[in-house]
């Protein structure tokens, strides 16, 4: 692992529990074994109570990431994909690959909304709507319930709502699946549960979807699996966790405030934050603090971070406030 | 002032010259709509440069900064810009004449010039592939300023003025570097005009700046379904929305909304606009 305070990938600070480090420690004598359908079933049906569906809609995968790549795979050829802009770059770098067109609706600044009139006009022809809500790097949520029912009843269109972030906002749209066959939402045990490493996502999907997954099978790795299903039975760690780091993220809003950043409010375990100083993701590295630069998507001064530890987030104060000081003296003696 | 007759500014000698192919002076009602709409006004000072360069349209209690000859050139723009910055001005409004505030060096960082590395210079290679494909035989083609407009053309092997609006029907030319008169005088002759512009510097004007020579007039009647934006991804990135400023509030309006701005093969993204 890297020696710096690791703050770009959206990651939990937190390790996993005792417990779920076992679980996955005592499936490795049987990695010479394909994993049993028994522990796959097992899984849905933890993800499904979790997730308040059936099992049935539940479709498993290696990382969420990787079940949107699918999607746009199985349904973007004849159709137009619309995204929001920005958004999570792999989906957008597939759909551009694969999808007949693509369309992106900028999101309007300074509040990072999605205006609802660009998306539902762009839907007169066979299209596949992905959206991250809440969305990454903005961590702002972008639609509301009756924006999903417009979209669903729109005709021959597709919605996958990526939820990667539902534990630190809330809001899912999981109870529309079930009367909807048009839509999906992508979801992950990489953040708040803190098993990135483990690489476990899921769907809550609707038939359509269900259909074009039914002949692929996911033989997730063991230690994975058992390290997951863990987790799920014991999910109280994780709601600790997510509120320590929602705690965190709103000192560190005022803190950063405090400097003379903007931060932009957040439903998720990262901050969005704008500062003067273009390089700034450069200098923080300098200073042994990693955080996503995201100036490619937004402009000079915008940078992505993870709300870590309050250790990892007063080294990230500190370096900030250094490289701060230090552009003050500069501007004091240009 | 020059650029509805096609011309770069008007400083020196062009001054005369846009006169003599009839421009009028578009700084006094520019400057009296700005200041229209300054709430507070009383509770900042008004630097004005002197003359026809503002005094001439500001409140009486502004502060002239500066002094000019009878002839004002663009050097009288810097200095006098500087010494308002000197004299602690905070926000510097250049009202008409956009040229010289968008020489590089008065550009603010995170406002530049179209930018040339490897990345951008094959997405716009890309984009002007795919518009050259969807461009119709029989319409008129108006090409406006930009180096992605000019990509469009250079991918077509037909020439293309870097700062100038061009005209081109079935992949060929038919105008070059043109005024407003000689746009409206193109435009008689063919049934479709379609109008071809990219976001105009840091700020992303699509008309306004840079691209006088289409007026009012000349946009509205090439509508807003003839307009075809185009720009690589890399610089809408930069961009919070697309502006418009044609000096005619009322058509204005027309272009706020969304704009499809095509970036690539297939590809748009949705901007807002605003005016």
């Amino acid at each position: 692992m890297s020696e710096g305070i690791e703050l770009d990938l959206n990651e939990m600070p937190y390790p996993p529990p005792e417990n779920v480090i076992q679980a996955a420690r005592d499936s490795l004598e049987y990695l010479n074994r394909y994993t049993e359908l028994s522990a796959i079933r097992r899984i849905r049906e933890l993800l499904a109570d979790y997730a308040g569906v059936a099992a049935e809609q539940i479709v498993i995968g290696p990382g969420s990431d990787l079940l949107l790549r699918e999607i746009v795979l199985c349904f973007a050829a004849g159709r137009k994909a619309v995204m929001a802009s920005p958004t999570f770059l792999p989906t957008v770098q597939v759909a551009r690959r694969f999808a007949a067109q693509l369309v992106s609706i900028r999101l309007s600044q300074p509040e990072f909304s999605l205006a609802k009139e660009p998306l539902l006009e762009e839907l007169t022809e066979p299209s596949l709507v992905i959206i991250d809500n809440p969305n990454n790097p903005t961590g702002r949520l972008l639609l509301d319930r009756e924006t999903v029912e417009n979209i669903l009843d729109m005709p021959d269109t597709l919605l996958v709502v990526d939820e990667a972030y539902f534990e630190f906002s809330g809001l899912t749209f999981a109870e529309l699946v079930a009367e909807h066959a048009n839509l999906a939402l992508a979801r992950t045990l990489d953040k708040a549960f803190g098993l990135a490493g483990a690489r476990i996502g899921y769907l809550i999907a609707g038939q359509t979807f269900l259909d074009a997954f039914s002949t692929s099978f996911a033989f997730l790795p063991q230690p994975s699996l058992q390290a997951a299903t863990e987790a799920l039975l014991h999910p109280g760690y994780m709601w600790k966790n997510v509120q320590s780091i929602m705690h965190e993220r709103e000192r560190l809003c005022r803190e950063l405030e405090i400097l003379g950043a903007v931060v932009f409010q957040s439903s998720t375990n990262f901050l969005l934050v704008r500062s003067k100083t273009p390089s700034l993701a450069d200098e923080l590295r300098d200073r042994g603090v990693l955080v996503m630069d995201v100036s490619n998507q937004l402009g000079p001064g915008f940078i992505r971070l993870a709300v870590g530890t309050p250790e990892d987030n007063d080294a990230f104060i500190r370096a900030y406030r250094s490289i701060m000081e230090r552009k003050g003296q500069e501007t004091i003696y240009e | 002032m020059g650029g509805s007759v096609g011309l770069k500014g008007t400083d020196g000698q062009l001054w005369k010259r846009a006169v003599e192919l009839g421009a009028g002076p578009v700084t006094p009602e520019r400057t009296r709509e700005f200041l229209g709409r300054i709430r507070n006004r009383n509770r900042f000072d008004l630097l004005v440069a002197p003359g026809r360069m503002g005094e001439l349209y500001a409140p009486k209690s502004s502060q002239v900064v500066g002094k000019t000859g009878e002839k004002t050139t663009a050097e009288d723009t810097k200095r006098i810009a500087r010494e308002m910055v000197s004299r602690g001005a905070a926000l510097l409004i250049f009202v008409g004449g956009d040229g010289t505030p968008r020489a590089p060096s008065f550009l603010q960082r995170g406002k530049e010039c179209s930018r040339s590395d490897a990345a951008s210079l094959e997405s716009k290679e890309v984009l002007a592939a795919f518009v050259a494909r969807s461009m119709k035989r029989g319409s008129l083609y108006l090409l406006g300023p930009g180096t992605t407009v000019k990509a469009i053309a250079d991918s077509m092997g037909v020439p293309k003025t870097l700062l100038g609006v061009d005209a081109m029907v079935g992949g060929r030319p038919v105008g070059v570097d043109l005024n407003e008169k000689g746009i409206l005088k193109l435009m008689d002759s063919y049934e479709v005009t379609k109008l071809i512009v990219t976001p105009i510097g840091g700020n992303g004007f699509l008309f306004g700046r840079g691209n006088r020579q289409f007026t009012p007039e000349v946009l509205r009647r090439v509508g807003r379904e003839g307009i075809t934006v185009v720009a690589t991804r890399d610089k809408l990135q930069r961009l919070e929305a697309l502006r418009v400023d044609t000096g005619d509030f009322a058509l204005d309006q027309t272009f706020s909304d969304y704009i499809g701005v095509i970036v690539g093969d297939n590809e748009r993204i949705k901007m807002e606009v605003r005016c």
